[in-house]
C-alpha cells in the first residue's frame, strides 16, 4: 500500500528528472544491509523505511508512543526545517525524503516521512485532518506544514480520495431550485439564491455604528512627548 | 487564445480541427480560421473556436465531440464559411449534415477488412485442423 | 389496464413506466386505496401537500441548518453585544434564511432510460471501432434542454440515456464537488460506512448536488436512504434538513408513517404528530375515513391509531404519550432511576446523569463540587443549549462525532422542552 502510492507518485514526478541525474544504476544496498529506519533510530540516511498496514496506523496513533511524541498537537508542530533564517524567507520545499528504492536521502526528513507509521491514507481521517485549515477542506500551505513536495502531493491525492469515499465529510454546495424548471403549473418565482457560508452574522446584525464625540481633546499639549516630560523627572530625581 | 487577424480583409472563413494537445496525445478544437491559405496550427490565426473533438476513445468506448451548432449555424448560414473534410465528417455524423461520402467509403473499407481478417483466420483455423489430422493419420500407420 | 396518459414536457418525452402494477416509481406498497393514476409529482406540487411539509419540518438553527461544516474559505466568528428584543430580530432574520436553505428537493418520475433513434444508416456500419458522443454546447442552453446525441459503431444515430446526458453536463459544464463519475461514497460498502456513521444528510446533499432531481439513480439512492432511515427509525439525521419534506412525503405515499409518528410522539410534538396524519389523509384520500375541519390535534392523532391498530408495536412511545403525558426521555429517566435505586453505584458517574432544570444548578448535577463554589447561571439559547455544563468529546472519529461534523444532540430535546 505505502510502496504503490509513494511509487506511482514518484514516477509520476521525478522519472524524467531522476534518470538523467543518476545515469548509470549504482549498486544499491538491500533492507537487510541497510536497516530499517525504525522510529528510534537517530540518523535514517540510507535506511529503508519500513511498511506498516493502515489498522497498525490507526492503532499507533491512538497509542501512549503517539501521545507522548506528539503531545495532542498536529505533526507539523513538532518540525522545523534546517534552514538559516526566518521561516517566511525559507527555500522552496524538498522533492523527496525517500528515494524510489525505499531508502531516506538525507537524515532530517519531513514530518510525515520520518514517522515509520505514517503515510497518508484517505481511510485514516485523522492524519489527514491535522493539515487541514481550520474549518476548511483545503490542506494548508505546503511552506507552513514542513513536508516533502511528494508527501504533499500525496496528502491532496489522498484527501481528495477521502472526500469521495466519504471519510472526510465536507459542506458541500447548496442548490437552488426553480420549481418552474422542475413542475409545469408552479408560477411562482424562486427566491435569492443562497450559498452555503454566503451571509455572516454581520450582515444580518451590523455592527451598530456609535459616535463617541470626543471632548477633553488633548490637543496642543505634549502628553505623548514623554522625553520632554522625562527630563523634567530626571532633574528632580537628582 | 489571441485574436490578431482581422476579418474585413480576409476572404472566405473556414472551419477546420486545429491540432493541440502533446506528443501521443492529440486532441482538436473546431475552429474558425479568417482564410484557408493561412497555416493551420496557430493559435493566433483562430476567429472563434466552435468544438472539441477528442480522437482518444475513453473508459467507455466513446470518443466525445462537442459543436456549438448556434454558432457553426451562424458561421455556415451568414458568413458562407468554408468547412473542412473532418469536420464536414462530423457534422454528418452528427446528424446536422448528410453523411459525407467519405464516412461511407471508410465504413465500406473497414467492412471488407474485418471481412479480410476473418477469412484469414477461418483459413488458419482450417489449416491447423488439417495439420492436426495429418499428423493424426501419419501417427495411426505406427 | 388502465390507459396511461402521454404527457410532453420539454425536449424528453416522459412516459409513466410500464410497470404493471404501480403507476409511480416514488409508491412500493400498493393497497386498496391505491388509486391507478396517482400523479406523484402534481401531489407533492400541491399547496395544502406543501404547506403541510413545511409546517412538518422544524428550524433547528444551531444543529443543523447553520451546523459548523468544512467549507472552502475560512470564516471568522463574530461576537456582537445586543439587547434582548435584537436578539430575537436577529434569530428571526436567521430563521428566514434558514427557511431559504429548507427548500425541498422536488420530487419528480425518473426520466425514461428508453432511447428515440434518429436515424439508422445500415451503411455506416463499421465506420470506427468506437461510439461518437456528440454534444451541443450552445450558448443558452440549459443542462435539461442540451442535446446529446450518440453515433453507434452499427451506424445508427439515437439520443442519449439520462446517464450518457448528465454525464456529457457534467463533462463540459463543470462545478466544484461534481466529478464526471458517480463518487464511490454513492455506492456499497462505502455508502453504508458513511450510513453507519449517521452521515445521511451529507450523502444526500451531495446527491441533489451531483444528480438531476429526475435521474433514476438519484430516486434510487434516495429511497435507499430513506429507507435505510425509516428502518433504523434514525429521524433525527433528517429532521430540519432540505430532505425532511421529500422523506415525509414518500413515506405517507407508501403508508408508512408509524415509526416516524412514533419518534414525534416521543418527543412530545402533538402538532407535528397531527400534521402527519393530515398529511397521510391527503396524499392518500380514503373516503370511509375523514378529518373534519374542527377536529383537534389530539382528536385526529387518537382517531388515527384507533383506526389503524396493525402497527400497534411499532406506536408504542406515542401510546405512553397520549395516555400518560409523558415523554420518552423522562420514561427513560425514570427506569434509569429506578434501576439506580435497586442497584447503587459507587463511584457515581456524573456524565452519565441526564442534565433536567433540577439538576443543573444543585451538586448533583454536572458541576458537582463546582456549583457550591460558584453561582451557576443557565443560559437558555436557540436549539440545544448546553447550559451551565459545555465539555463536549474531543478528537472524535469514527461516530463522525468531529468538531466540523455533527453537534452533540443527545441533550437538545430535553432543553428544548424546558
Amino acid at each position: 500500500m505505502l510502496a504503490t502510492g509513494g511509487t506511482v507518485a514518484r514516477r509520476l514526478i521525478h522519472s524524467s528528472y531522476r534518470l538523467a541525474c543518476e545515469g548509470k544504476t549504482k549498486e544499491v544496498p538491500t533492507p537487510e544491509e541497510a536497516g530499517y529506519a525504525y522510529n528510534h533510530v537517530d540518523r535514517k540516511k540510507g535506511m529503508y523505511k519500513p511498511q506498516h498496514s493502515i489498522a497498525e496506523q490507526i492503532s499507533y496513533m491512538k497509542s501512549k508512543s503517539y501521545a507522548d511524541a506528539y503531545k495532542g498537537l498536529p505533526i507539523y508542530r513538532w518540525y522545523k526545517r534546517n534552514i538559516k533564517g526566518q521561516s517566511k524567507l525559507q527555500p522552496p520545499p524538498r522533492l523527496f525524503c525517500i528515494d524510489k528504492h525505499g531508502r531516506f536521502n538525507l537524515n532530517h526528513a519531513c514530518p510525515v516521512c520520518r514517522d515509520e507509521y505514517l503515510y497518508f491514507d484517505y481511510r485514516n481521517p485523522s492524519l489527514l485532518e491535522q493539515f487541514l485549515a481550520d474549518g476548511t477542506d483545503q490542506p494548508i500551505d505546503i511552506l507552513k506544514s514542513g513536508l516533502c513536495r511528494e508527501q504533499y502531493t500525496l496528502l491532496r491525492a489522498q484527501l481528495l480520495k477521502a472526500k469521495e469515499h466519504g471519510t472526510i465529510t465536507f459542506g458541500v454546495e447548496f442548490r437552488n431550485f426553480d420549481y418552474r424548471l422542475y413542475y409545469k403549473d408552479w408560477t411562482a418565482e424562486p427566491g435569492k439564491p443562497v450559498e452555503r457560508a454566503g451571509i455572516r452574522l454581520q450582515d444580518i446584525h451590523p455592527d451598530p455604528l456609535v459616535h463617541f464625540p470626543t471632548f477633553k481633546n488633548d490637543k496642543n499639549n505634549d502628553w505623548d512627548e514623554w522625553w520632554i516630560r522625562h527630563d523634567k523627572f530626571a532633574r528632580k530625581a537628582k | 487564445m489571441r485574436k490578431l487577424v482581422i476579418p474585413k480583409y480576409y476572404g472566405r472563413p473556414s472551419i477546420g480541427l486545429a491540432l493541440f494537445g502533446c506528443t501521443n496525445r492529440p486532441f482538436y478544437h473546431v475552429c474558425v480560421f479568417p482564410d484557408r491559405a493561412l497555416g493551420r496550427r496557430y493559435e493566433s490565426n483562430i476567429l472563434e473556436q466552435v468544438g472539441t473533438f477528442d480522437p482518444l476513445p475513453n473508459q467507455k468506448n466513446e470518443k466525445l465531440v462537442a459543436l456549438n451548432f448556434g454558432r457553426l449555424k451562424y458561421w455556415i448560414g451568414e458568413r458562407n464559411a468554408h468547412i473542412s473534410v473532418p469536420v464536414l465528417e462530423l457534422l454528418g455524423l452528427s446528424g446536422l449534415f448528410p453523411i459525407h461520402p467519405k464516412s461511407f467509403i471508410r465504413a465500406k473499407d473497414n467492412r471488407q477488412l474485418i471481412a479480410d481478417q476473418q477469412l484469414k483466420i477461418a483459413a488458419e483455423a482450417a489449416e491447423a485442423e488439417k495439420i492436426a489430422e495429418e499428423q493424426s493419420s501419419s501417427s495411426q500407420p505406427q | 389496464m388502465l390507459k396511461v396518459k402521454l404527457r410532453l414536457c420539454c425536449a424528453l418525452a416522459r412516459i409513466p413506466p410500464t410497470d404493471a402494477r404501480f403507476s409511480s416509481q416514488w409508491i412500493k406498497v400498493s393497497t386498496s386505496t391505491t388509486p391507478e393514476n396517482v400523479n406523484v409529482e402534481k401531489l407533492f406540487v400541491e399547496k395544502d401537500v406543501q404547506k403541510l411539509l413545511t409546517d412538518l419540518t422544524e428550524i433547528d438553527l444551531e444543529n443543523k441548518v447553520f451546523r459548523p461544516r468544512r467549507t472552502s474559505i475560512q470564516q471568522r466568528s463574530h461576537f456582537a453585544l445586543m439587547t434582548d428584543e435584537r436578539l430575537e430580530k436577529t434569530r428571526e432574520r436567521m430563521r428566514e434564511e434558514a427557511r431559504r436553505f429548507l427548500q425541498f428537493v422536488p420530487v419528480k418520475e425518473p426520466r425514461q432510460e428508453s432511447v428515440q433513434v434518429l436515424a439508422k444508416d445500415a451503411e455506416l456500419q463499421d465506420f470506427d471501432t468506437s461510439k461518437f458522443v456528440f454534444t451541443d454546447i450552445t450558448f443558452d442552453a440549459t443542462d435539461q434542454d442540451r442535446t446529446v446525441v450518440v453515433r453507434e459503431p452499427d451506424g445508427t444515430l439515437r439520443t442519449a440515456n439520462p446517464e450518457e446526458h448528465d454525464r456529457m453536463n457534467r463533462t463540459y459544464y463543470q462545478k466544484p464537488n461534481r466529478p464526471v463519475n458517480p463518487p464511490p461514497l454513492f455506492s456499497d460498502p462505502y455508502l453504508q460506512n458513511a450510513l453507519d456513521k449517521d452521515e445521511h444528510e451529507f450523502v444526500l446533499d451531495w446527491a441533489c448536488w451531483f444528480y438531476e432531481p429526475d435521474d433514476p439513480s438519484y430516486i434510487r439512492l434516495s429511497q435507499f436512504i430513506f429507507d435505510r432511515i425509516n428502518e433504523s427509525s434514525k429521524f433525527n439525521v433528517i429532521t430540519s434538513t432540505r430532505h425532511f419534506g421529500p422523506f415525509a412525503f414518500y413515506l405517507a405515499l407508501n403508508d408508512n408513517i408509524p415509526r416516524l409518528l412514533n419518534y414525534f410522539g416521543g418527543l412530545g410534538r402533538l402538532a407535528d404528530c397531527a400534521n402527519l396524519v393530515r398529511l397521510q389523509k391527503t396524499v392518500r384520500p380514503d373516503w370511509r375515513v375523514t378529518i373534519a375541519q374542527g377536529d383537534s390535534d389530539e382528536k385526529i392523532v387518537k382517531d388515527f391509531v384507533k383506526q389503524n391498530a396493525r402497527f400497534r408495536d411499532e406506536i408504542s412511545d406515542l401510546n405512553t404519550f397520549l395516555n400518560t403525558g409523558k415523554l420518552k426521555l423522562e420514561v427513560e429517566q425514570e427506569h434509569h432511576a429506578v434501576r439506580e435505586r435497586v442497584a447503587p453505584r459507587f463511584g457515581f458517574d456524573k456524565r452519565r446523569t441526564r442534565i433536567t432544570s433540577a439538576n443543573i444548578r444543585g451538586a448533583d448535577g454536572p458541576l458537582g463540587e463546582l456549583s457550591e463554589m460558584y453561582s451557576v447561571k443557565v443560559v437558555k439559547s436557540e436549539g440545544s443549549g448546553e447550559g451551565a455544563e459545555g465539555a463536549e468529546k474531543k478528537g472524535g472519529e469514527g461516530r463522525g462525532k468531529g468538531r466540523w461534523n455533527r453537534r452533540n444532540q443527545k441533550k437538545s430535546d430535553d432543553d428544548k422542552k424546558e
